[in-house]
């Protein structure tokens, strides 16, 4: 018999995790939009910016700053995610533009390489398991327990999605850089300024990436094999659509969901199937609809 | 900007990054020889020129022409940004601090030949496929005699291959798989050994309790004891159950498998993952007020649990560690604690970084320099690795090895490299952590029971 209070945990948890899982995606999908292509240094900006949170974190604690160390953290990780997002479009993406997409997905792979040295170098003796200092809130809500780390994940994930999915949807500056992602050729036409709207793509991306990377690390801890997280992340962005925006929180979800939901219920039979079923359940909707839940379909003329 | 400027800036850009990461990487992942060669002036031997003999040379030589000093190249396999990587840091430091520290104080077999350890290290991700990969190079390209060898998978994999090349494996996995493996050692109790000491302890503090094993289902290192575990509750009356918890578990994972340890009404946990899990799974013990008493295995526990569970009040006398040996800082003063300390002032180590794990990998090279006094020069470099390991084995029947206060007297025998069988369990009781025991376990062969479950 299924325990309601175990039920109930474990619901709450899936959803935490689930919307961990979307903000990570949001990186791919948002660089997917721009350069048709996946961005694999992708999981090396997260890395960085957990390790430049902690740093940042343990330098103001020391310096009698410990209550406002995370939040100033995380904006320094922030704005570290933002300007190397930035950096690989000036230096990857704009170079190759107009090559063939592999070009890209192969520099951004050597890239992931350079930036792990660099969240390394960043870290120096650091770079091992540690936490974030949070404070020891914690409520009850019936059965679940929420904590500081709970309500980190939450804000983080959550409102980089909210942020980035109003931005896109509602603002001009959103629908300026759907329209260069759509037709860069006629937005240039238009007078729009195409480089400057695909360079901040790329940064938000990065910002996407390295909040998402932080609300990840206070639920799993600072890790520097953190990064693994993220392909699974890719996982609910293939899910969703590599071009959907707003999907990506049902792709995350989904993905939350079954690999939590699995993991508990299969455990005596299939002990950590979850990793395995998130990606077979990718597997099957990618069979049936080969561009992602939410993804354009695209038909070539031949 | 012209897109000819652009480029340009680019690639200045990419080179700086590089180079940078490169000096940083360098260090420490896949650098090609990150060998310790002591300065002449710190060598005792540098006011007369030395004679190093290659191994090959010397081989062919006559003992008349005994070398003044021999290089003896060393593997160095460890997890610098896999899963265990946690833990994997830590030791690897250790083992770095030790190899540099030997070679600078000397190190020196029985008929006065200086010996001097090259060593190669690798990161292999704790990827048992490139440990292979990084097996070979050491074998075929640096001819090594001896390998300080990290997790079980791996260790365990190579055993056999190791014994055929006759190389010495001193390991930080102690699978008690590999107490029975030739070339393989390593200066601790082996895991079952450790884990039953644990469940004494736990039938000691209320016989007929009910223990929860959380551990990954699928992870050697996290298996190895459980048949031991189980055999050992039996004996001694108490009821076992088993949850998943992955290695690298969210704090989802470890709240669904507190929950599911919660239906059991446990009086006691075994967690048998590396630190980063079983923080995770005393953080959610405490979220969820769970009373019962955690021990974790000697991977899954050191000075970082508390800060790490993120409750220290919450925890204390709830969670346990084993380890089979007391840690540096409650023995600063004890001989063998004082070399981990004078090795680390030696190379500007701050103190605060001498601990348990740092502690782990210096006494495994240590294994290996107490290898090499305990044979002749000769011997050492007809028979290489397998002079070291009959060095070893000569404290079967002869003089005990003993590393300073840090561990008993230890004994390995042909057949049989169970050096000691005590371990302590290190409580945390809010404010610090206090050494009970040590505790030898009796009554079942911890050993034999892993090894009958896994076929060995």
């Amino acid at each position: 018999m299924v325990d309601s209070a175990a039920l109930a945990v474990i619901t709450f948890q899936s959803t935490v995790i689930g919307l961990v899982f979307a903000a990570l995606g949001l990186g791919f999908n948002i660089v997917y939009r721009v350069s048709k292509s996946i961005n694999l240094a992708h999981p090396a900006i997260v890395l960085l910016a957990v390790y430049v949170t902690l740093v940042a974190s343990s330098y103001l604690a020391s310096h009698g700053l410990a209550s406002l160390g995370f939040a100033l953290g995380t904006l320094v990780a922030a704005v570290v995610g933002f300007a190397t997002g930035v950096a690989m479009e000036i230096t990857i993406a704009r170079p190759l533009r107009g090559r063939p997409p592999v070009a890209l997905i192969a520099a951004t792979l050597g890239a992931y390489y350079i930036l792990k040295g660099v969240a390394k170098a960043v870290a120096r003796d650091m770079w091992t398991t540690a936490s974030y200092r949070l404070p020891g809130i914690s409520i009850s809500l019936g059965p679940v327990v929420v904590d500081a780390t709970d309500i980190a994940a939450i804000v983080l994930a959550g409102g980089t999605l909210a942020a980035l999915i109003v931005l896109h949807r509602f603002t001009r500056l959103g629908v300026a850089m759907r329209a260069v992602a759509e037709d860069p050729y006629g937005a240039s036409a238009y007078g729009l300024p195409v480089k400057t709207l695909t360079m901040l793509s790329w940064g938000l991306a990065g910002l996407a990436g390295a909040l998402a990377g932080v609300a990840l690390a206070s639920k799993t801890g600072v890790e520097p094999s953190i990064d693994l997280y993220v392909l699974e992340a890719l996982a609910a962005s293939l899910l969703a659509g590599l071009d959907s925006v707003a999907g990506i929180v049902v792709g995350g979800l989904a993905l939350g969901f079954v690999r939590q939901m699995s993991n508990y219920f299969l455990m005596s039979w299939l002990p950590g199937f979850g990793d395995a079923a998130a990606f077979i359940l990718m597997l099957l909707v990618l069979l049936v609809k080969p561009y992602g839940l939410f993804g354009t379909e695209r038909i070539e003329r031949v | 900007m012209s897109r000819a400027a652009a480029i340009g800036a680019a690639i200045v850009i990419i080179i700086i990054v590089a180079a940078a990461a490169y000096m940083v990487a360098g260090k420490g992942a896949a650098s090609p020889t990150a060998t310790a060669s002591p300065t002449a002036a710190a060598s005792p031997t540098a006011a007369s020129p030395t004679q190093t003999a290659s191994p090959t040379q010397a081989a062919g030589g006559s003992a008349a022409s005994k070398p003044k000093e021999i290089t003896i190249p060393v593997g160095l396999l460890v997890d610098l940004s896999g899963p265990t990587s946690g833990v994997g840091r830590g030791y690897a430091r250790g083992a770095v601090a030790a190899f540099k520290y030997f070679n600078e104080k000397g190190i020196y077999t029985k008929d006065g030949v200086r010996v001097k350890l090259e060593y190669y290290e690798r990161d292999y991700g704790y990827n048992p496929t490139r440990a292979v990969q990084y097996y070979k190079e050491f074998r075929d390209k640096y001819h090594v005699y001896a390998i300080v060898g990290w997790g079980t998978a791996d260790t365990e994999k190579l055993s056999t291959q190791t014994a055929k090349d006759k190389i010495l494996y001193i390991s930080a996995s102690y699978s008690a798989v590999l107490v029975t493996r030739p070339y393989n050692f390593f200066p601790a109790p082996d895991y079952s050994t450790q884990a039953c000491a644990a469940v004494t302890w736990m039938a000691q503090r209320k016989p007929h309790g009910t223990l929860v094993l959380l551990y990954d289902h699928r992870v050697e290192y996290s298996k190895s004891p459980i048949p031991a575990i189980k055999a050992m509750a039996k004996k001694l009356g108490l009821k076992v159950y088993e949850v998943d918890l992955p290695l690298a578990a969210t704090d989802a994972d470890a709240e669904a498998a507190i929950q599911k340890a919660m239906q059991y009404h446990p009086d006691f946990l075994w967690c048998g993952n590396t630190i980063s899990s079983c923080s995770r799974a005393a953080k959610a013990m405490a979220k969820y007020g769970l009373k019962a008493v955690m021990v974790a295995n000697v991977w899954g526990f050191d000075e970082r649990f508390p800060s790490l569970a993120g409750a220290p009040e919450k925890l204390a006398n709830l969670v346990a560690g084993v380890s089979p040996w007391k840690w540096p800082e409650y023995m600063k003063d004890k001989p063998g604690y004082r070399e981990l300390y004078e090795a680390a002032r030696m190379l500007g180590i701050p103190e605060k970084d001498v601990n348990l794990r740092f502690m782990q990998g210096f006494i495994n090279v240590w294994l290996l320099v107490k290898a090499i006094e305990r044979t002749d020069s000769k011997t050492l470099l007809q028979k290489k690795g397998e002079a070291l390991k009959e060095a070893l084995e000569s404290s079967c029947n002869g003089e005990p090895i003993k590393l300073g206060d840090i561990t008993p007297p230890m004994r390995y025998c042909p057949g049989n490299h169970l050096p000691f069988r005590s371990s302590y369990i290190v409580v945390w009781n809010g404010k610090d952590f206090v050494f009970e025991g040590p505790i030898t376990p009796k009554g079942v062969d911890c050993v034999k029971a892993t090894l009958k479950a896994s076929g060995g």
